[in-house]
Order: C-alpha cells, then sequence, then structure tokens
C-alpha cells in the first residue's frame, strides 16, 4: 500500500472538505426535515431476534439483505442514529461510485464531486419516506462487488469466473443488486478492457441466473426474480423514474467519461476545472444548488404532514399535534381524523374543532371504510378511544394480516386481548414482543399483570379498556357512523367520546334537528356550560326558527358566544346577507366558528344570496 | 503468547468439567419423588400416537435448573434427553426406532428437575399410547394470519408427519397476493388434487391430474360465482363444490367475526369433460346446500342444506342466530351421474344446533361432522364442536375431545384409524392442527396437536392452521409448475354448463363485502 505524496493530499483537500461539509448538511436535512422517526412510522420494519426469524429470509434471493436491512431500519425509531445511518450508506455509495468513476479510465483523476450524484438521488428516494433502506445497500453491494470484480480482471476467463461466481453469491444475498452490478460490468468489459465477448457474457449470465433461480431453485414470480430490491421495485411510487434517474447516471457518466474529450472553451475549462479557490467555489455553488433543489423538489410535504400527524398521534403528542396540525393546515383527510381526535383527547373537539380545517365534513370525523382498510391500526387506535374494544381488536388483527407482526400492532393486540381476557393470545404477542429490540421492555413489564392483578387493574389503560368493555352482543355498523355511536351510547350513556363524536357528527352533517335533545347528557358527561360550537349550532337554529323567546337553556351558553353571535350577525347584515361578499370578513373574525362553517363549509352553497342568520 | 494459550486451554477445560459435573447423571438414591404428575406444554400426556409421528418435543412448565428426561418403552433403548432449558428436544432417529419397536403398547415419559436447592424431584411418568396404525405421512394446510377481512401473506404448505420437514406448495406473494385455498386431494392420495385461486392471477382451480396442471375456470352460467368447498368422487372422474354468494358481518362482544351465504348451490364437475352440472335435489332454489362430501363408495353425496332467509329481518332483527344447517344426502349413479332420493340425515329442527362440514370415515361406518348455534361457518363459532354418527345405527354422540373453543374443519387419514381437526383450543383465535385415533368402535383418543421441532413454536406464532388436509404421500407436482399455470390464463380451461337451462344466483361477485386482499 502507497501513501499519497504530500501534495496529493493538499491537491485533494478541498475536495474533501467540501464532501464533509456535504454530508455534515446531508446528514442534518436528513435528521431535521426527513426525520428517520417518520421512515420508521410510514414502514413500521419489523425485526425479531433469533434464529426463527432470520431462517425465514434464507428461502429467497435477496433475504440476507432484507435482514441486514430490517436490522439497521429498527434504528429510524430514534431520529439521531436513523440519520447516521442514512448518511453513512449515502456516504458509503459516493465513495464507492469515486471508486468506479477512477476505474474507468484508470490512471486519470476522474472529474471531481460527480461522484455525489447517486448521494443526492438517494437523498431524494429517501424523502419519499416509501423508500427502503435494503434497495440502498443493494446498491452499495453492486458497487462493491464490481470494485472486487475488477480485481480479477487480467484474463479472460479468470474475469469470467469471478463474475459468475460473484453473480451468484450477489444475487442470493442482494437479487436486483446484480442489474446494476452486471451492468457496470458489462460496460467496464465491451468498453474500458475492450473484450466485448465478455461483456455479452456478463449481461447472458446475468439473465440467466435469476431465470434458473425462478425456474429450479425458489419459488419466485418473474418480478420477484428480476427485480427485487432493484429500483424498479414496486415499493416506489414511480419506480421507473427512481431507477432511469440512478441507473442511468451511471450509464451516461461511463458514456460521457469514455467518449473522445470534448474541447471545453479554455474559459470554461478554466473555471471550473483548474485548482483555483473560484473553480472550486463555482463547484461548491453548483453542488449545494443541485443537492438543494433535488431535496426542495422530491421532499414530500403532504406525506411528511401526515407522518408526522400520525407519529404524534401514536404517541399520543395531542398538543403537538394539534400545534402542528394548526400550523401545517393540511386538507388530507387522515390529518383532519387524527385532529380531531386530538382534539377529542385534549377536551377541545366540542369548543375548538373548527378552528381547524373541517374541509372533509363527517369523513374527517370518523373515516370512510376505504381508508379504513388502508389504516387498519389507526382505525383500532380509534376504535379504543371510542370504547369499541371488539372493533379494535378486529381492526388490530386486520392490521397484523395488512402490516406483519409490527411492535406497534403487537402491542395494541396485547392490550385488548388482555382486557379481552384473552391472556393466551396476549401472551403470544407479548412473546413476539420479547424479540424486538425497543418494545421488549415494554413486554416485560406487561408480563407481571398475568401474575399480579393489582398492578393490572392500576394500569390506565386496563382500566380503561375493562371499564368499556361490551358485554352484550350487536351486530357493528361500521359504515353507518351514527347507528353506531347509537349503539355505543346505549350500551353505555357516559362514553364521553360517542357522545363528543355524535354531537359533532350532528354539527358537521349539520343535522341538527336532535340537538336539543343532547343537552341533558351534558351534564352527565361533565359539562359545566353549552360547548361552544353546540351552543354556534343552537344560537343558529334559534336564528333560523324565527322565535323571538330564547330557550331556557340558552342561560348555560356563556356569554362571550353570545357576544360573538350578535357581533356575527352584525357583520353579515353590513353585507345585507350576502354571503359571497360576506365570506372573507367572516372568514377573518369568525372562521372558527360553527356559522361559517354552516355557511361556507363543505356541501354548502357558496354563492348563496340572503338567509342571514338574523 | 504462550500464557495466553495456556490460560485458554485451561478456560476451556475448566468450563468442560463444570459442565460434565452439572450435567453428570444424578445416583437414583439422590432423586426424590415429587408426587404429582407434570404439565408439559404441548400437553402430550394420555394420548395415543400413531407410531409414524415425529418427536413430541414439548417445554416442562416447572422452573429448574436441570432437566432430565427418560423415554421408555418395553422394548427397545430408552432415549435419555438432558438439559438446562425447559425445552426438550427428542432426537428424531431415536424416537422413530422407539416408536416402531412399541407400536400398540406404551411409552413413558419420565422427567426429573433439579430445583433450586440442587435437589432432583422426580414426577410421575406421563404415559402415552402408541397405535399400531399408522397416519397418513403428510398435513397439508393453509398458513394465514387470523384473518378478518384484508388478507395479505398466506401460504399452503405441506408438512412431513414424520420429522419436522416442511415444504411451501404455494406463496400467494408470487401469485400476486392473491387468495389460495380449498385444496383437497383424491383419496388422500397426491396424484389428483385441486387448489382454488382468487385474484391471483385468474380466478379459477388448478388441477392437477395425471402430472400435468391446468386452469380451470369453474363460472358458468349457472354458477356465476366460482366453486369452492370441493369433494372428490372417490372414483375420480367428478368433483361436487358449493357455489355461493358469502356476506360477513361482525360483533361487537364476544367472537366478532360472522359469516353467512346469501345463496348457495352445489355443482358437480366431470373432470373428463370439463362440464358442470346441477340437480335441483342439490340447489333447491329455497334452500342453501353447502359442504359436499361423498360416501367411500361414491353412490352416495352428503351435503348441508338450511332454507333461505329473509335478509331485511337478518340484521333488524338478528334472525342470523335461526339459521340452521341439516345434514342431507342424496344418492348418486356414477354412470350417469344423475341424482335421486334427498333425505334428511341430521335435521336441525330436532337438534337445535346447525350442521355442517360432514365427512364419512374411508371404511363408510362413520359420518364426522361439526355442530354449532347457528349458520355455516363453524371455525368463527366458538360453540362449534365435533360429533360423530354411527351411520348404520344413526346414533349421533358429542365427541368427548372438544374444548371451549372452536373445534371445526376435519380430514380422515386413509385407513380411517386417524383424523385431524382445527381446534382454537388454546385463545379462541389461532386454530391449530389436532390429531385423534379412532377405535373401530368409533371410540376416540385424547387428541394432540402437531409437533414442532421448537416446542415452544405455538407460543409465539400468530399464524393460523386453516384446512387441515391428510394426504399419504408427498405432493409432487413442483411448485414452479403450479405458478406457471396460474399464469397461463391463456390455457385456462373454461368449464360449461350442460345442465336444464340455468337459474343461478343473480350477482356474479362471490364474496363481496367479505374478504379481500389487503389495500
Amino acid at each position: 500500500m502507497t501513501t499519497p505524496h504530500p501534495s496529493a493530499w493538499k491537491e485533494k483537500l478541498p475536495d474533501l472538505i467540501l464532501e464533509a461539509v456535504f454530508f455534515i448538511c446531508y446528514f442534518l436535512y436528513i435528521w431535521l426535515r426527513i426525520e428517520p422517526g417518520l421512515i420508521y412510522q410510514r414502514q413500521d420494519p419489523v425485526f425479531l431476534t433469533g434464529s426463527d426469524f432470520f431462517r425465514g429470509f434464507l428461502s429467497r434471493p435477496g433475504g440476507l439483505l432484507e435482514y441486514a436491512s430490517a436490522l439497521l431500519s429498527q434504528f429510524f425509531y430514534y431520529v439521531l442514529p436513523g440519520a447516521l445511518i442514512l448518511t453513512a450508506a449515502a456516504w458509503a455509495g459516493a465513495r464507492l461510485t469515486r471508486a468506479w468513476t477512477a476505474s474507468i479510465r484508470p490512471g486519470i483523476p476522474p472529474p471531481p464531486l460527480f461522484h455525489l450524484v447517486p448521494a443526492i438521488l438517494l437523498l431524494v428516494f429517501h424523502s419519499q419516506y416509501t423508500h427502503p433502506l435494503s434497495v440502498t445497500l443493494a446498491l452499495i453491494l453492486s458497487l462493491f462487488a464490481f470494485l472486487v470484480q475488477i480485481r480479477f480482471n487480467r484474463t479472460v476467463l479468470l474475469s469470467a469466473a469471478s463474475f459468475v461466481l460473484l453473480a451468484c453469491i450477489l444475487y442470493y444475498t442482494a437479487a436486483g443488486a446484480l442489474l446494476l452490478f452486471a451492468l457496470l460490468c458489462a460496460l467496464h468489459e465491451a468498453f474500458s478492457r475492450k473484450r466485448l465477448p465478455l461483456g455479452v457474457f456478463v449481461l447472458l449470465i446475468a439473465a440467466a441466473i435469476p431465470a434458473f433461480s425462478k425456474k429450479i431453485l425458489f419459488l419466485l414470480s418473474t418480478e420477484q426474480a428480476t427485480l427485487q430490491l432493484s429500483l424498479f421495485q414496486k415499493a416506489f411510487t414511480r419506480p421507473v423514474l427512481a431507477a432511469g434517474l440512478l441507473y442511468g447516471f451511471y450509464l451516461l457518466f461511463f458514456c460521457a467519461y469514455r467518449m473522445p474529450p470534448i474541447r471545453l472553451p479554455a474559459s470554461i475549462k478554466k473555471l471550473f476545472l483548474k485548482k483555483t479557490w473560484l473553480s472550486f467555489a463555482l463547484r461548491t455553488l453548483i453542488l449545494f444548488a443541485l443537492a438543494a433543489t433535488a431535496a426542495l423538489a422530491s421532499f414530500k410535504k403532504g406525506s411528511h404532514t401526515l407522518l408526522r400527524v400520525e407519529y404524534d398521534a401514536r404517541h399520543e403528542h395531542w398538543e403537538e399535534l394539534l400545534l402542528f396540525s394548526a400550523r401545517e393546515r393540511s386538507d388530507l383527510l387522515q390529518v383532519a381524523f387524527q385532529t380531531n381526535r386530538a382534539l377529542y383527547h385534549t377536551n377541545q373537539l366540542l369548543e375548538n374543532m373548527f378552528a381547524y380545517p373541517q374541509i372533509h365534513g363527517v369523513d374527517g370525523l370518523i373515516l370512510p371504510r376505504t381508508y379504513r382498510f388502508s389504516a387498519p391500526l389507526q382505525e383500532s387506535d380509534f376504535c379504543w378511544d371510542l370504547g369499541s374494544i371488539n372493533e379494535s381488536r378486529h381492526w388490530a388483527y386486520e392490521a397484523v394480516s395488512t402490516d406483519g407482526e409490527t411492535p406497534w400492532i403487537l402491542k395494541r393486540m396485547v392490550v385488548v386481548n388482555f382486557v379481552s381476557r384473552d391472556f393466551r393470545s396476549a401472551q403470544r404477542c407479548l412473546n413476539v414482543l420479547d424479540k424486538t429490540f425497543f418494545f421488549k421492555d415494554w413486554a416485560k413489564q406487561f408480563r407481571d399483570y398475568f401474575s399480579d392483578t393489582t398492578l393490572a387493574a392500576g394500569d390506565e389503560l386496563v382500566a380503561y379498556g375493562r371499564s368499556m368493555l361490551i358485554q352484550k352482543d350487536f351486530i357493528v355498523h361500521s359504515d353507518h357512523p351514527m347507528t353506531e355511536l347509537d349503539t355505543l351510547l346505549k350500551i353505555n350513556s357516559s362514553n364521553r367520546m360517542a357522545f363528543e363524536y355524535r354531537v359533532a357528527h350532528e354539527l358537521l352533517s349539520r343535522k341538527l334537528g336532535g340537538l336539543h335533545t343532547r343537552l341533558a347528557s351534558l351534564n352527565r358527561i361533565g359539562y359545566q356550560a353549552i360547548p361552544r360550537h353546540v351552543a354556534e349550532a343552537l344560537l343558529g337554529l334559534w336564528a333560523v326558527s324565527g322565535k323571538r323567546d330564547m330557550p331556557a337553556a340558552f342561560k348555560y351558553i356563556r356569554p362571550e358566544t353570545m357576544q360573538r353571535f350578535r357581533d356575527f350577525n352584525q357583520a353579515l347584515g353590513k353585507y345585507r346577507g350576502d354571503r359571497t361578499m360576506a365570506e372573507i370578513n367572516l372568514r377573518q373574525r369568525f372562521g372558527d366558528t360553527y356559522w361559517y362553517y354552516m355557511f361556507y363549509g363543505p356541501g354548502t352553497a357558496k354563492d348563496a344570496k340572503g338567509g342571514g342568520i338574523r | 503468547m504462550k500464557t495466553r494459550a495456556t490460560r485458554t486451554i485451561f478456560c476451556i477445560g475448566i468450563t468442560l468439567w463444570g459442565c460434565c459435573l452439572s450435567c453428570r447423571k444424578a445416583p437414583i438414591s439422590e432423586i426424590r419423588e415429587a408426587g404429582k404428575p407434570l404439565r408439559i406444554e404441548p400437553d402430550y400426556s394420555g394420548v395415543v400416537i400413531p407410531p409414524n409421528i415425529a418427536p413430541l418435543n414439548f417445554v416442562i412448565q416447572e422452573k429448574a435448573s436441570r432437566y432430565l428426561v427418560e423415554i421408555t418403552g418395553a422394548k427397545g433403548e430408552p432415549i435419555i434427553v438432558r438439559s438446562t432449558e425447559p425445552a426438550i428436544r427428542i432426537p428424531v432417529s431415536q424416537w422413530r426406532k422407539l416408536l416402531m419397536q412399541n407400536r400398540g403398547q406404551e411409552i413413558r415419559f419420565t422427567v426429573s428437575v433439579r430445583d433450586s436447592q440442587n435437589q432432583w424431584l422426580r414426577f410421575e411418568p406421563i404415559r402415552n399410547g402408541i397405535a399400531e396404525e399408522e397416519i397418513d405421512g403428510y398435513l397439508v394446510y393453509r398458513m394465514i394470519p387470523p384473518i378478518y377481512v384484508l388478507w395479505k401473506k398466506m401460504r399452503i404448505i405441506q408438512r412431513n408427519i414424520g420429522n419436522f420437514d416442511q415444504k411451501t406448495i404455494l406463496d400467494n406473494g408470487v401469485l400476486n397476493d392473491g387468495c389460495v385455498n380449498c385444496h383437497s386431494f383424491l383419496n388422500n392420495r397426491s396424484d389428483n388434487w385441486i387448489i382454488h385461486l382468487r385474484r391471483a392471477p385468474a380466478t379459477g382451480m388448478l388441477l392437477t391430474s395425471g402430472g400435468k396442471t391446468v386452469m380451470v375456470h369453474t363460472q358458468t352460467e349457472f354458477n356465476k360465482t366460482p366453486a369452492a368447498y370441493p369433494a372428490w368422487h372417490p372414483e375420480g372422474r367428478y368433483i361436487a363444490f358449493a357455489t355461493m354468494k358469502v356476506k360477513q358481518f361482525v360483533h361487537m362482544a364476544g367472537e366478532n367475526r360472522d359469516v353467512y351465504d346469501l345463496a348457495s348451490d352445489l355443482i358437480l364437475y366431470d373432470a373428463e369433460s370439463g362440464t358442470i352440472t346441477s340437480s335441483p335435489l342439490i340447489a333447491d332454489k329455497r334452500r342453501l346446500e353447502t359442504y359436499p362430501a361423498w360416501t367411500p363408495d361414491g353412490r352416495t353425496l352428503y351435503f348441508c342444506s338450511a332454507a333461505v332467509f329473509d335478509t331485511v329481518a337478518f340484521f333488524e332483527r338478528h334472525t342470523y342466530r335461526k339459521i340452521l344447517y341439516d345434514v342431507m344426502k342424496v344418492s348418486f349413479d356414477p354412470a350417469t351421474g344423475s341424482f335421486s332420493g334427498l333425505e334428511t340425515v341430521i335435521a336441525s329442527a330436532k337438534t337445535g344446533l346447525s350442521a355442517t362440514h360432514p365427512r364419512i370415515s374411508p371404511d363408510g361406518r362413520f359420518m364426522l361432522f361439526c355442530q354449532c348455534e347457528y349458520g355455516n361457518f363453524s371455525i368463527y363459532r366458538p360453540g362449534s364442536d365435533l360429533y360423530l354418527m354411527e351411520l348404520p345405527s344413526q346414533k349421533v354422540r358429542r365427541l368427548e375431545i372438544n374444548s371451549r373453543e372452536t373445534e371445526s374443519y376435519h380430514s380422515w387419514s386413509k385407513n380411517g384409524s386417524w383424523f385431524v381437526f382445527s381446534s382454537k383450543r388454546e385463545d379462541g383465535i389461532h386454530s391449530r392442527p389436532y390429531f385423534a385415533r379412532m377405535d373401530k368402535d368409533g371410540s376416540v383418543s385424547k387428541p394432540f396437536v402437531l409437533p414442532q421441532e421448537d416446542p415452544s413454536f405455538y407460543d409465539h406464532c400468530l399464524f393460523t392452521y386453516n384446512i387441515p388436509e391428510l394426504i399419504a404421500e408427498p405432493i409432487t407436482e413442483r411448485p414452479q409448475n403450479l405458478v406457471k399455470a396460474a399464469y397461463r390464463t391463456d390455457r385456462m380451461k373454461k368449464a360449461k354448463y350442460v345442465g336444464a337451462e340455468a337459474d343461478s344466483m343473480e350477482e356474479t361477485s362471490s364474496i363481496e363485502g367479505a374478504w379481500q386482499p389487503a389495500p
């Protein structure tokens, strides 16, 4: 091993510093902007210790890498280690790409900073939250295998033999990683080493291995045999674009770099390629501009917002959720759904729900069927809140069928089964949780509940579940939420969430006919005064009825609500009841009221004229 | 360097000596009798096992620092298993030898444990019988999560009952995550068998016969829903099916899954001509017919049947609890493929229970079936139990092997001495395959669960064993060929209805509102 001459280091130093700064920024971006905890939230990677879990990965190509990826992905649960893993993976990809660029024209130093392009593309992919770490690791393995391969390129026979061996190992370890490996080897043999037949041989072997593997060795579909763990994998929203960008980079770079040198004007050469501070500054500028553009363009704000809200909901960070929701004002249905849950948990549902976007109406309160099926664990959580314990169990089992034995699903299953006195099932889930990294302590703690009943009774969650457990059987009418809520209230009239959701449903659907009858229940639920939105709806109803005398119950309406009602009428009066004209003014002053929702919420004819409240 | 090596050797030596000391067989005089029976999981005590069963590995439910298990029979060398863990794994070859030497006799598990005071305690021996008759060598089942509505992962697995080898026959991950189910074998053999696929990549049945596998599209103008719940006619030419429209609903308390058939009929598929026929006797518009089962002579078809119901009252007045299925039988002429002489075998009006899944023993003497509170989907009914009818005398009895939870789907061994059934006795959610032996007089031994290499396997397995079917020989068709046939939709055979003018169910989808793939 030779030590580089000190002057060589000196020449390289600015670019090395630039690279270091780049990866520090990269790390910070992942840590603070992408937030690996949200990747964990989205992907819920399953990893269990023990040989049984490991053995399951041995029966298919790519299993070993998926196992390693599942292990590393566990650390996304914590933001810092997650960001470190992703940055390290990008850095490894960049360094290996650098070594690859150096192999294209040996002896000639490759153009600086190009090797960072794959790292930027990986940032783009990971911004999608669905990109599995295994695909990034497969890319790294492809490049690594290529660098090993070119060490055995002395004779055609040795090259061919080493390729076959490496390709087989790589395919079993990382399946679709073979694609890029074969592409790089074929280009190298055909053009760099001028051994065209060997290049063709490489491609033929690369096609033959998956075909043989599918036909003889493993039970695979054609897609699984060829594309698993490649960028063409369907886990991406746009797999062809992702694959085109990354694989295209390697192909284009190779072609461009192997082609006869383009005669660049001397001024451009001087500006970009000479070792001057100006060219360094320009390169820096271009690199960061490119990275920033890619990061900004690829960042999926909607996904981030949704995942952040779901993350807060999962961890019961209700106040944070509401703050975030108020700031982002997302129009996503699931965000509205979780925001309403947060409002309930902070005792604000009937007080403040119209301060948040309710553009989805009742669907934002109770998810429609199709959404429930795509988010079964969230539905299980919702049913748990609602006191529909059997339904919570139902949806937890839907979730485990759909997403596998993820720790959060197992936790839910432990609790619902324990509460339902199905101790064997709860213990079975605890046995699986024992094999996780970050949830085994919880499992250990919960296990004590089986032997110590007083300990279990003291657990808030268990106590709540037991108090809500329904003994009498009813048929679930989940497609008819009002019937469902009525049934829950019939079983337990003190079910606060069922009551508030029932009232909120009436408000959102503008079916206010039964609102008066709910007033009697307010006291039992624990309200001292009529909640603001209920009061607003009642005042609205009274105004529309044309009656002069206010009902006696109105004395429980807070004075500030009464005052705002008068102000609202006054403001509307200025526009002589023209709602369209009044909208901007009313939104600014009364956007958080039910009156505004009544006039301008979803399903209203916004251009309606007249019909002011009074 | 030398010192380090010496130190390492010394440490290893000390460790080995320690191990030898701790594992040495305790002299009999030092062992105290516990004077009580030992509890083991799974419960392999007092059972009768076939001589070709895999080792009954188990976990000792007693805390101790050392475990010693001695397995003895009247003949042959005893098996000694020493362990520091309560999980006991019995060597396969020694076990097999001991079982074969002691066919028709008894085998004893004598367990001793060393407690915290270094005192050895010996428990009362666990006695199990070994039957003379072997059980079919393979069990084919579907491995699925306890599915409610959504499915994603499912596999059809073949398990060698004599050891712990298992092979995936089909994995729905290769078939666009479609549904794979209803595997059925002709006379417990693997040369003629079928399996159903739904949305994977097409809906139909994979029919393997004479070494070839083809996909058959079973929907016709008569049965606009695909064929299901197959029953091979013992001569191999015909397969009886149910064709139905399934609906699902959920309860707020107890077992929350429930299923009902809005409509169902039986049909007969002729594998030679690729045609489907039916008869008003098995496809009465006023009745819901399902779960066909042939007698071994192929002259009688048993099935379940209930009167159609008022769907409006179903939910409003909870009349679903009144849907009770009878067991019926109808004579069959294999030469003409015609049915005649419908009779009621089990009348739900008399029993007050709903009868499902009739299966006739290979000697034709017994009918094993389920009875539950209502409906036909016994796997979702905690009250579902196994019943046995002696066919010549028509005597019915509830089997003693039932538990408080669901006992459902069952399959006979080829020799009729054994049967396997699904039981949810562990927790009411996950079904496991249990085996039981039946004497010639119809008495049934205590059942035992399918042994696993890891004796604590069931304690962390969140999958459920669905449709266990016994076969005497392994499936030889390569899974790759099955997948290939499933994808060759262009070569799919289309069954043709050749009966009288079709008077079929109206809707085309069989399971709308029921199970569906995960989004």
